[in-house]
């Protein structure tokens, strides 16, 4: 099953950016998708792949904290 | 089974692969079974039924399903083919599972779709049109993918060409 979370960027620097979970920072490549902080991303594989409206991200993280 | 034909093993791995990275974030699989997966998957190796039945056990339920109601033999490349391509996004759009935690942007991405190659973007990375919009996908299952091709995308992924 797929599950997945979004996160949130914090910061973006020559296309690396560092993305926030609850509990962790990770960093991603942001070559593929032009993000910015604040942005809330899916990261594949230590890609950014796609951005995701904030009210939805909010709302999967929501339902993701709830569920775990 | 003739040589150079494709073995259910070999098809099912490359399209449910891209779920095996999340399944590593959920720590439903070690890091290592995600690297023997992922090696497999590149060089089509296949993985015994067994195995990919207890790390995909979801995707076995729904194929099974599927399978019943098409009236295939589940382990075959033709009902591996149908479930994802015809089926997968039915369970999605339904809820099932941990779908329903999902958004949209989620869900869509979750979904096998068909996609055509617009160019590459660097060595193993293309653009992929899907409908209206585009997305990068990793082209590491379809290697000799070029622009202009059809594929199937799951996820992040090129799984197989259409």
């Amino acid at each position: 099953m797929c599950y997945t979370i979004p996160g949130k960027v914090i910061e973006v620097r020559n296309n690396r950016a560092k993305v926030k979970y609850n509990e962790e920072i990770r960093e991603a490549d942001s070559s593929l998708v032009k993000v910015k902080p604040g942005d809330y991303v899916v990261v594949q594989a230590k890609f950014i792949i796609s951005k995701v409206p904030e009210k939805e991200a909010k709302e999967v993280i929501r339902l993701w904290n709830q569920a775990t | 089974m003739e040589p150079g034909d494709l073995a259910p093993e070999q098809v099912f791995l490359r399209y449910a692969f891209p779920c095996a990275h999340l399944i590593l974030e959920d720590k439903r699989i070690s890091q290592k079974q995600f690297e023997y997966l992922r090696r497999a998957a590149l060089k089509g190796e296949r993985i015994p039924k067994l195995k990919l039945e207890k790390i995909f056990p979801a995707a076995f339920r729904r194929l099974k399903e599927t399978s019943a109601m098409s009236g295939l033999d589940y382990w075959s490349v033709e009902a591996v083919r149908n479930y994802f391509r015809n089926h997968h996004e039915d369970y999605i759009k339904a809820n099932d599972g941990s779908y329903k935690m999902f958004g949209p942007t989620l869900k869509g991405l979750c979904k096998v779709r068909k996609a055509r190659i617009e160019r590459i973007i660097r060595k193993g990375i293309g653009e992929a049109k899907v409908g209206n919009s585009t997305r990068p996908v990793f082209l590491n299952l379809v290697p000799d993918a070029k622009p202009g091709d059809e594929v199937y995308i799951h996820y992040a992924y090129a799984v197989e060409k259409a």
